[in-house]
C-alpha cells in the first residue's frame, strides 16, 4: 500500500526531472543525430526514438550515472545503427552520412552537409565522430569514449589522428 | 599556426556550419506527444501528412472515374422513346442490322465413314404408306403450275 500511495508522486517528479532533460537535450540531440544522418527529417525522427527509449529506460531505473547528454547520444547512436540494419524498403531506409541532401534543403544546410561531407572524407569514419564530438560538442575523452565504446586512450588517438589529417589538407577548412 | 589555433580554427568553423542547422531544427515537441509515439516530428510526420493527402486524391480520382464510366457506359434503354410508348412503335431502322454469314465448309464436316449401324427393318406395310405420301407430295408440286411452292409464301 505504501509504494502504492508513493508511486504517483514519484512517477510526477520523475516525469518533471525527464522532461526537464528532454527539453535542455533536444537541440543537441537533433544536431548529433544531424551529423550521423544528414538529413534534417531523419534526425528529427531519431532524436524522438532516443527520447522514447531514453524515456522506457528512466522509467526502468536505467537513467544516466551522471551527465544525461552522453547517455542520451549513445541512444541516439544506437537507433541509427538498429535502423541501418534493419531491413526495409529501399525508399523507406534511413538516409545515411554519405548520402546527396535532400532536394529540399536549404542552401545553408546543403553548405553545412557539403562541408561536413569534405571533412569526413579526410578522415575515417571513427576519427571524424571523435572530432565532431570533441569539438561541435566539447566533450570529454571519457564521455566521447562513452559513446563510440573506445577506451580514453583509444578517443585521444582518433582525435590527434584526425586532427593530423586534417592538417595535411588545411583548405577543407577554407571551403 | 601553432596546434591551439588550428583546433580553435576548427571549432569555431564546426559551429559556423552546425549554427545554420540549428536553426532549421523543429521545437522540441510536448513530451506525451512523443511518447505516445504520434508522428509529430520529422519524416514520420511528413508521411502522414503525404498519405493523408494521397488518400484524399485517390478517393477523388476514384469518384470521378466512376462518374466519367457511368456517362460513357450507354445510353439508357428507353433512348429515343417515350417512356410509355409501346414496343410496336420502334421503326425499323432503330433495330440492329441482322448480319448474315456465308456458309463456309468447315474442315471438320468433310464426310466421314458412316458408323456402322443395324439396317433398318422397315415392315412392306409401312413402306408403301411412305411411298404414297412422296407421289402425293409430286402431284401437289404439279399443281402448282411447276413452280416451286414456298412453304413460306
Amino acid at each position: 500500500l505504501r509504494v502504492a500511495e508513493a508511486s504517483p508522486a514519484r512517477t510526477l517528479e520523475s516525469d518533471a526531472a525527464f522532461e526537464q532533460i528532454y527539453l535542455a537535450a533536444w537541440p543537441r540531440l537533433c544536431r548529433y543525430a544531424w551529423v550521423l544522418v544528414r538529413h534534417h527529417e531523419d534526425a528529427e525522427d531519431v532524436a524522438a526514438e532516443a527520447i522514447r527509449r531514453a524515456y522506457a529506460a528512466w522509467q526502468s531505473g536505467r537513467g544516466p550515472a551522471a551527465d544525461p547528454i552522453p547517455w542520451l547520444f549513445l541512444i541516439a547512436r544506437r537507433v541509427v545503427i538498429d535502423r541501418n540494419r534493419r531491413p526495409v524498403l529501399p525508399w523507406c531506409r534511413l538516409s545515411r552520412a554519405d548520402d546527396p541532401p535532400a532536394p529540399a534543403d536549404s542552401l545553408g544546410r546543403v553548405e553545412a552537409a557539403v562541408w561536413f561531407d569534405q571533412l569526413r572524407d579526410c578522415m575515417s569514419p571513427r576519427q571524424h565522430e571523435a572530432i565532431v564530438l570533441r569539438f561541435l560538442f566539447d566533450m570529454g575523452d571519457d564521455q566521447i569514449g562513452r559513446i563510440m565504446g573506445l577506451s580514453p586512450a583509444g578517443v585521444r588517438t582518433n582525435v590527434s589522428r584526425g586532427l593530423a589529417a586534417l592538417r595535411k589538407r588545411p583548405e577543407v577548412l577554407d571551403r | 599556426m601553432s596546434s591551439y589555433d588550428f583546433e580553435q580554427d576548427l571549432r569555431d568553423r564546426m559551429r559556423e556550419r552546425a549554427a545554420v542547422i540549428d536553426r532549421t531544427i523543429s521545437p522540441a515537441p510536448p513530451l506525451r506527444t512523443l511518447l505516445a509515439g504520434r508522428p509529430a516530428t520529422g519524416r514520420a510526420r511528413m508521411s502522414t501528412r503525404l498519405g493523408l493527402a494521397l488518400a484524399v486524391a485517390t478517393v477523388a480520382a476514384a469518384t470521378v472515374a466512376v462518374l466519367a464510366l457511368a456517362t460513357i457506359s450507354g445510353p439508357p434503354l428507353s433512348h429515343g422513346l417515350a417512356p410509355s410508348s409501346p414496343l410496336s412503335s420502334v421503326t425499323p431502322s432503330a433495330r440492329p442490322p441482322i448480319t448474315t454469314l456465308a456458309p463456309t465448309p468447315s474442315p471438320s464436316t468433310e464426310p466421314s465413314e458412316p458408323t456402322k449401324s443395324p439396317p433398318p427393318t422397315v415392315s412392306a406395310g409401312v413402306l408403301n404408306v411412305a411411298v404414297a405420301s412422296a407421289q402425293g407430295d409430286a402431284s401437289t408440286l404439279a399443281i402448282g403450275g411447276g413452280r416451286t411452292a414456298s412453304p413460306w409464301r
